[in-house]
């Protein structure tokens, strides 16, 4: 997975697909949305590239996580934009746990060396 | 259930899929125009903008290929195309192709035949119920030293009347009659054999009509015959008023019933005869097998220790006529193929030497060509496939070389089938059990299948290692060399082969020879 990290943050394996069903679940998105939302969360940590984010887009689709639905957008194109499915929000909640679970560990290691 | 959605994915993949690619690619192109009208929006030309956002963008196609590797059913895409350049490449080259395909269809065809008639022979099972729990009773004693010969009358009712560990205690002679047909004035001779009330029994046969000799039939006097199935064709055109019919042999026999289709036990007999049993005068002569079948919970130990016990007190009692007695046990099985089993081990692993000899020489050929084909190779390496993507469709090609081996394969092991059943290999047993068929054909595939790894692999890698090395610099002399030297080695397997193949042909001749001698000194018993 290459995502292009300008401050040197490295994308653990598997994040990339949390960022986005984290970002789809507050709305529908298309993929430059994502990639905007993403940058502006983490306050620019992150930037993914579509080298990445198309690949996790259709990965995620294979695996009925979310759907690429087409839309319109003001100027009057069309873009294709993803929506959260049932079983991706379960999968949200899944890796939500699962990410806190990784950080407190994280953190409570780091806190001891310091 | 993310598998359903996944499998919906590849459903629709295969049946829409230029819907699929045409998606894909106005989804990136949407992407690109969002990417260019932020950049006009700073102020930017559409010509710049619409360059500064394909830099962003990281290179269309590359995406586009990255989304479509991760796609469920990729792996299959590669395979076809593999198969459908494989096939190109083949097509092209029909001189090599037919040359690769007939060396190995003359292999596997070879082994394929050969293993159909081991396969009949010897592992398939055999048309008695539980035979297993079948053996036969043969005897060895001195002077005669026969290590399984056959028993006396007396012999044979000894056991009869000791027998703990067998239900039944049979016997049965083994017999050629000749047959005289006073319609057409033909004859043919027949093996047969007269056996005693119980035989059917024992082996568990049903009659196909009429009866099967039975225990009154082992009464003085009583004349009667069984037809086989075969007999019964070809002899009486399986006419159902044949018993009750009277056979004159050397007096006259009435037909009493047909055994099942399959039933040729002794192994090819085709009448059997009812036997007198009665209390001989004397210990003699040697004609008869015991056939025996165990008490259900008997072992075939248990009963080998009872014919030992027995064996002993029949020497004490007849120390004139036997010494070093006893009687050893056979297996159903042993009895029927353990003679011919060591010479078709022995012709299978010739054969097998044979296709050995095939890969051997297929994978000369393609090491020949690797020269050829190097420059496509580094092409292709050049253009970005990975060394395990050449490999992979050098392979390829040998899967295909091998397939078309074995499709061919299996023709000439059809003719060969036919022709060992025409030809009657003399005294082979279970003929009638020798056929191609479901498990002959997936022995053939896979030997196929070996086949193409065996002589497709070390060309694949020699054939890439070069490639690549001349990608980067032309004419690698190192290529060649080690060429040259694989070269040496495959004709050094080929001597070796065929050096094994030429005396195990002549130890085969010899034992078979033997095996010939055997049968012919069994007849005149």
């Amino acid at each position: 997975m290459i995502v292009s990290m300008p401050k040197g943050a490295e994308l653990l394996q598997g994040t990339l697909d949390l960022l986005i069903l984290r970002t789809l679940e507050l709305e529908p998105l298309h993929g430059v949305g994502i990639a905007d939302r993403i940058e502006q969360v983490t306050h620019g940590v992150f930037v993914v590239g579509p080298g990445s984010l198309f690949p996790a887009l259709h990965r995620l689709s294979e695996r009925g996580w979310i759907e690429g639905q087409w839309g319109e957008l003001e100027t009057g194109r069309r873009a294709k934009f993803y929506v959260l499915t049932p079983s991706g929000r379960k999968q949200l909640a899944k890796e939500k746990r699962n990410w806190q679970k990784v950080a407190t560990a994280m953190n409570q290691v780091l806190a001891e060396q310091t | 259930m993310a598998w359903i959605s996944r499998v919906k994915a590849l459903v629709r993949r295969i049946l829409a899929r230029e819907q699929v690619e045409d998606e894909l690619n106005e989804e990136v192109d949407a992407y690109l125009d969002i990417l260019t009208e932020r950049h006009m929006a700073r102020g930017l030309s559409r010509e710049q903008a619409r360059r500064a956002a394909r830099i962003e963008f990281e290179g269309t196609e590359q995406v586009k290929e990255r989304v479509r590797e991760i796609r469920v059913g990729a792996a299959i895409e590669t395979t076809l195309r593999d198969f459908a350049y494989a096939w190109r490449v083949l097509r092209r080259n029909p001189a090599f192709t037919i040359v690769a395909i007939l060396t190995l269809a003359l292999g596997i065809g070879s082994a394929t035949t050969m293993f159909s008639v081991v396969h009949g022979v010897l592992l398939r099972p055999l048309p008695y119920p539980d035979a297993d729990r079948v053996a036969e009773v043969t005897m060895n004693f001195s002077p005669q030293n026969t290590p399984r010969g056959p028993l006396s009358m007396a012999d044979f009712l000894d056991w009869r009347a000791h027998s703990r560990a067998f239900e039944r205690a049979e016997a049965y002679a083994r017999n050629l009659i000749i047959l005289q047909f006073d319609d057409e004035g033909k004859s043919e001779m027949v093996p047969s054999a007269n056996v005693s009330g119980g035989f059917f029994r024992a082996l568990r046969a049903t009659p196909a009509l009429g009866r099967l000799i039975e225990e009154q039939d082992e009464k003085p006097g009583a004349a009667v015959v069984v037809l086989s199935d075969r007999l019964w064709t070809r002899r009486f055109g399986r006419d159902p008023g044949v018993i009750g019919r009277v056979l004159r042999l050397n007096r006259e026999f009435t037909i009493i019933g047909v055994a099942q289709p399959g039933f040729a036990y002794p192994p090819d007999a085709e009448l059997w005869g009812n036997l007198e049993v009665q209390p001989p005068s004397r210990r003699g002569p040697f004609n008869f097998y015991g056939i025996g079948r165990l008490r259900p919970g008997a072992t075939l130990d248990q009963a080998r220790a009872e014919m030992r016990v027995l064996a002993e007190r029949i020497e004490r009692d007849h120390p004139r006529d036997y010494s070093r007695l006893s009687y050893p046990l056979v297996s159903l099985r042993e009895a029927i193929t353990g003679e011919v089993k060591p010479a078709l081990l022995a012709m299978f692993a010739g054969v097998a030497a044979l296709l050995l000899i095939a890969v051997v020489n297929v994978a000369a050929i393609l090491l020949a060509r690797a020269g050829a084909r190097e420059r496509e190779l580094a092409l292709r390496a050049s253009l970005g496939a990975g060394r395990g993507r050449l490999i992979r469709q050098l392979l390829t090609e040998s899967l295909l070389l091998g397939l078309g081996g074995a499709a061919l394969g299996a023709l000439l092991a059809s003719a060969g089938v036919h022709a060992v059943v025409w030809l009657k290999l003399d005294r082979l047993p279970r003929m009638s059990d020798i056929r191609l068929d479901g498990p002959v054909l997936a022995f053939a595939i896979s030997v196929a299948l070996v086949s193409a790894v065996l002589f497709g692999l070390y060309p694949a890698l020699h054939g890439t290692r070069s490639a690549l090395n001349s990608a980067l610099h032309e004419g690698a002399r190192g290529a060649t060399e080690s060429r040259r030297r694989a070269r040496g080695v495959l004709v050094a397997m080929q001597v070796a082969l065929c050096t094994t193949l030429l005396a195990g042909a002549g130890l085969l001749l010899r034992s078979f020879l033997k095996l010939q001698d055997c049968h012919f000194q069994n007849y005149l018993a």
